[in-house]
């Protein structure tokens, strides 16, 4: 027999070892793979020796009540889609570590978070002294009874303390504040469970097997001895439905299994999965009972699954069961230990005023957790030692029945925000000292009788439990509804109530923090975390955001915020979270608006799910949108600090600036020249600001921006101002060309007047000077006379070129034909080679077929400009190439020379008229302006096309198909 | 506000569905593995509603 027990110590050690080497050995994708199966074994896991002793006993005492009640355990995840999805956004949302932290964050205040925390470590008690007491029963039948013929309890716990606490404990320090850890710790709790469960289903099987001989023969049993009848007893079952549907709300170890599961996918499978799961292990129940029933054996009903195999001869079974039943004990005791380790660190250790620069926080936590699970195991002990009851039904009844007095305060959070922290505290301390007088107490005691004067005795003990069970939640409900009716309740709490709501949407906050960035968030954060801990904990939230240390938007800094109050929630509870969150990183406004912006942009993910006038608004906000969107003018909505709110795409495309960099940061943070252009018109009175220029390295922009002040009251505040910015370049150039045109036209005027009253006067000189040559007796007056012919001859030059530009007309487009390109090239080439006092050689490169609709003359005149300007311009025995190409729809012509190239900074004067860089008398600076003219007449374009030697000038006319 | 989804489920269970469970389950002819029945078409049910529903899909943030 004590050799059963150690092989049982062996195998749940050895089975221990095997799953963490799975773990250690690089298969934690196993469970990975598995995770929702994991977490929901790791939640039947809370359930502890529950399947293996209490399930009997409760067959035995309440028939097929012990059916409904596991159902009524699994029912809240049946209805998990309709009822925890909400709770469980909430829960993920804030990261609750634990249930006080959530009512806490719910009900506003410290001493009410130290009274649920109470609550919860009292009313587990007797759960946790059931797990020891389970393994003692069978230490006490199997070393003491059997051998010794007498019961030692006090020293079978003793030794049960070794494997269920010893295990339990080792399974609590494992878990650890980083992700792999806490899975690594669910995982080996999962595995451990399985096992359990799997020695259950084995010695069901076995006893079936080896009392009846097979599955019908249990049957035929149950028929002829009327056990099958027997058991269609359903006594308490209403009550037990009751507190087992309650219980699965309020276990402060579901709900630290829960906060470790934050995927959807885990939730949707686990409302299936666990019910599952208890729905499996409830079927060996009755099989075992009546096994028990069947052998007539003198032992208690709880032990009928642990204690059979021993007594029928079947060591391995025996061996298994007890292993198995001790693996579910440690981790029953280890879940619970972790719960309310954790309950306790936010409520009892305050971390908010712990001094971390000079202490590890990661340290101090996993201390606080382990001393706080010591001694919990040695409270444990100890009530086990002094519990008069043995019966672990009732152990487990009182612990239930005592948290199920959590129930209207976990209610309240999500359902109903009218109740407030006054009435559910005291709902809740009278429950409790009911709970601790009639059934708590009597586990100590024994029962006991009070008198109350005009109302008789009344027995307290567990025996009453179903009526007790009413009797304390109808005056909790009722004390927490009227308390709450008749007393008020803080702004403070209404505001966090309703946010708590599951119908809530739980936007963002949009608070105003001062101007910082998040490396000073970091050092902030060092002077009260450390460094160490202060650099992960932002790495961490850097690496999850995508952002960088030097990121100072606004928005940024508010993410980094949230996140940061959440992983610290996680790690030191709510009020200690938020309270070194506000150090860190506090705020310089006042109040606190719904951040609308992150909501909307989280619509498009939920907008499926939107019906009726929702669906229709949200039809309508898209429609706005994206309107505003596509807007030709940039549209720009900024709040009370000139934080960018919206940024549209015209807006985008003008200033060159995402919206993806722009939103969520401040108006003066935005690169320059926008920055200051913006910013200072959101700071002034003024409400338009036209033909602003806004300076380009490459090409000066103009704009003109106005201004919609926003009139919605400061609560409501979202967008204080909206600016408009209007783009105006083309417009603005457009006019400054019409202007230069304009000009042009007037010097072509004043060209022609000035030729005509040149011309006539110079030809007079001219012919006088002939005259003076041809009479003149001297060769003085002739040499004159050829002189003044010279400078009239040049005189003429000039009229004439004047003249020219004087007449350029505008043909229209109905005056054009179609000509080769090739034809004007040819011509002007032609031209100038009739001139032979440069040696510079012309070469073509015209491509086939490029026509275009134009004057040929005209044409012949600007290749006839253009290729005397290379000419002048190259060195002797160069080479200047016209080369034509063509597109589908454009004819490109290049006139390309080896000489000096034209200097950026007269680019933009060359198409002048009389801009020249001749030397005097060479040129009339008129040639250029001809070209450009004639280009601008057949609808084309003319440029300087950068070049590393000589220059070029591309001509871009209209292309038409031959 | 009161969240009527809550209520009007809490009402449909403990007030329609419990009592007519239990009713079922009591029948004189009834046999003893009805409750397991229930439970275990319950499952079922809620396997086949959440693999159409999707309705967890909402807090996808």
């Amino acid at each position: 027999m004590i050799a059963e027990i150690l092989l049982a110590i062996l195998v749940l050690l050895l089975v221990y070892a095997g799953i963490t080497q799975l773990l250690r050995l690089g298969r934690p994708s196993l469970f990975m793979a598995n995770l929702s199966l994991t977490h929901s074994l790791a939640m039947a896991g809370i359930l502890g020796i529950v399947p293996f002793f209490v399930t009997m006993e409760m067959a035995g005492r309440y028939g097929l009540s012990v059916v409904l009640a596991m159902a009524a355990f699994s029912f809240i995840y049946l209805l998990s889609p309709a009822i925890l999805a909400p709770v469980q956004f909430l829960v993920r949302t804030y990261r609750f570590p634990s249930m006080s932290d959530m009512l806490q964050h719910r009900f506003r205040g410290s001493g009410f978070a130290k009274l649920t925390c109470a609550v919860a470590v009292l009313a587990s008690l007797p759960f946790a002294v059931a797990q020891v007491m389970a393994i003692a029963a069978i230490i006490d039948e199997y070393i003491f009874y059997k051998n010794m013929g007498l019961h030692s309890y006090s020293l079978a716990i003793l030794l049960a303390v070794l494997p269920v606490g010893g295990v339990g404990l080792w399974l609590a320090w494992q878990e650890d504040r980083s992700a792999s850890t806490r899975l690594a710790y669910l995982a080996t709790i999962a595995g451990l469970t399985l096992f359990a469960f799997l020695t259950l289903a084995v010695t069901a099987i076995a006893l079936i097997h080896e009392v009846f001989g097979g599955i019908d023969e249990l049957l035929l049993w149950t028929r002829e001895t009327r056990q099958d009848r027997l058991m269609q007893r359903y006594d308490s079952g209403y009550a037990f439905v009751t507190l087992f549907f309650i219980a699965s709300m309020v276990l402060p170890q579901l709900n630290s299994v829960y906060a470790r599961s934050q995927l959807d996918r885990v939730a949707q499978d686990r409302s299936w999965m666990f019910p599952l799961l208890l729905f499996l292990i409830s079927l060996p129940v009755l099989p075992l009972v009546w096994s028990g029933l069947s052998v007539g054996r003198d032992i208690p009903l709880q032990l009928y699954a642990t204690l059979l195999p021993g007594l029928l001869g079947m060591p391995l079974v025996s061996v298994l069961i007890i292993s198995g039943a001790m693996a579910a004990a440690a981790c029953g005791f280890a879940l619970l230990a972790v719960a309310l380790s954790e309950n306790m660190l936010s409520t009892f250790c305050h971390p908010h005023r712990q001094n971390f620069t000079r202490i590890n926080l990661y340290r101090w936590i996993r201390g606080r957790k382990r001393l706080s699970s010591v001694g919990f195991l040695l409270l444990t002990l100890v009530a086990a030692l002094l519990v008069r009851s043995r019966s672990l039904t009732d152990l487990v009844l009182v612990s239930f029945i005592g948290l199920a007095q959590l129930a209207p305060a976990v209610l309240a959070t999500f359902y109903f925000p009218k109740i407030n922290r006054k009435g559910v505290a005291t709902g809740l301390s009278v429950a409790m000292v009911g709970w601790f007088c009639g059934l708590f107490l009597p586990l100590f005691i024994g029962s006991w009788e009070i008198a109350i004067p005009g109302f008789g005795s009344i027995r307290l003990g567990v025996g009453q439990w179903h009526h007790i069970l009413y009797e304390l939640l109808f005056l909790n409900f009722s004390l927490c509804l009227v308390v709450s009716l008749f007393s008020e309740t803080g702004s403070e709490e209404e505001r966090f109530a309703e946010e708590c709501m599951v119908d809530s949407v739980l936007l963002s906050h949009r608070v105003e923090i001062a101007e910082t960035s998040i490396a000073d968030i970091r050092e902030r954060l060092g002077g009260l975390l450390g460094e160490v801990v202060a650099a992960e904990e932002i790495e961490k939230i850097t690496e999850e955001s995508q952002l960088e240390l030097h990121e100072t938007r606004p928005q940024s800094i508010r993410v980094v915020r949230e996140k940061l109050a959440q992983n610290l929630t996680s790690l030191i509870g709510a009020y200690a979270g938020h309270r070194i969150v506000e150090e860190a990183i506090p705020l310089s406004g006042g109040h606190e608006i719904d951040d609308l912006v992150v909501f909307e942009d989280l619509l498009p993910s939920s907008s499926g799910h939107l019906t009726g006038l929702a669906a229709e608004l949200n039809r309508l906000r898209l429609h706005h949108r994206t309107t505003l969107e596509n807007l030709p003018i940039g549209v720009c909505s900024l709040d009370t600090e000139g934080e960018v709110l919206f940024w549209n795409r015209s807006i985008e495309t003008f200033t060159g600036i995402s919206a993806e960099k722009t939103t969520g940061a401040l108006l003066r943070q935005l690169p320059e020249p926008w920055a200051e252009l913006l910013n200072d018109f959101f700071r002034s009175d003024d409400t338009r600001r036209p033909n602003v220029r806004v300076p380009h390295a490459n090409r000066d922009q103009w704009c003109n921006l106005y201004k919609a002040v926003l009139d919605i009251k400061p609560s409501q505040l979202l967008g204080s101002q909206v600016l408009l910015l209007e783009d105006i370049t083309d417009a603005l150039l457009l006019s400054r060309e019409l202007a230069h045109s304009e000009r042009l036209a007037s010097v072509g005027r004043l060209a022609a007047g000035v030729a005509h009253e040149i011309g006539n006067p110079v030809t007079g000189i001219a012919c006088l000077a002939q005259d003076l040559n041809r009479d003149a007796i001297d060769s003085e007056s002739r040499e004159s006379a050829t002189k003044i012919l010279e400078q009239t001859a040049r005189i003429a030059d000039i009229v004439h070129a004047l003249t020219n530009y004087s007449r350029r007309s505008e043909k229209a487009d109905d005056e054009f034909r179609a000509l080769s390109m090739e034809e004007p090239v040819k011509s002007a080439i032609k031209l100038l080679n009739l001139q032979h006092d440069r040696k510079v050689a012309f070469t073509t490169d015209v491509a086939d077929n490029v026509m275009v609709m134009g004057d040929a003359n005209q044409l012949t005149q600007v290749f006839l400009n253009l290729l005397t300007n290379a000419r002048d311009a190259s060195p002797d025995q160069s080479v200047v190439t016209v080369k034509v190409q063509a597109s589908s729809e454009r004819v490109i012509a290049r006139v390309t020379d080896e000489g000096g190239g034209i200097p950026e900074s007269i680019r933009d004067q060359i198409f002048e008229p009389f801009f020249t860089t001749k030397e005097t008398g060479e040129g009339t600076g008129l040639g250029l302006s001809l070209v450009y003219d004639i280009i601008r007449n057949h609808r084309g374009e003319i440029k300087v096309v950068e070049r590393e030697r000589g220059n070029c000038m591309e001509i871009s006319l209209p292309r038409v198909l031959a | 506000m009161l969240n009527y989804r809550f209520v009007t489920i809490l009402l449909l269970v403990f007030c329609v569905i419990f009592p007519l469970v239990f009713y079922w389950i009591n029948m004189p002819d009834g046999a003893w593995y009805r409750p397991y029945q229930f439970w275990f078409l319950g499952i079922v049910g809620v396997w086949l509603w959440q693999r159409h529903s999707g309705f967890y899909e909402i807090n996808d943030r």
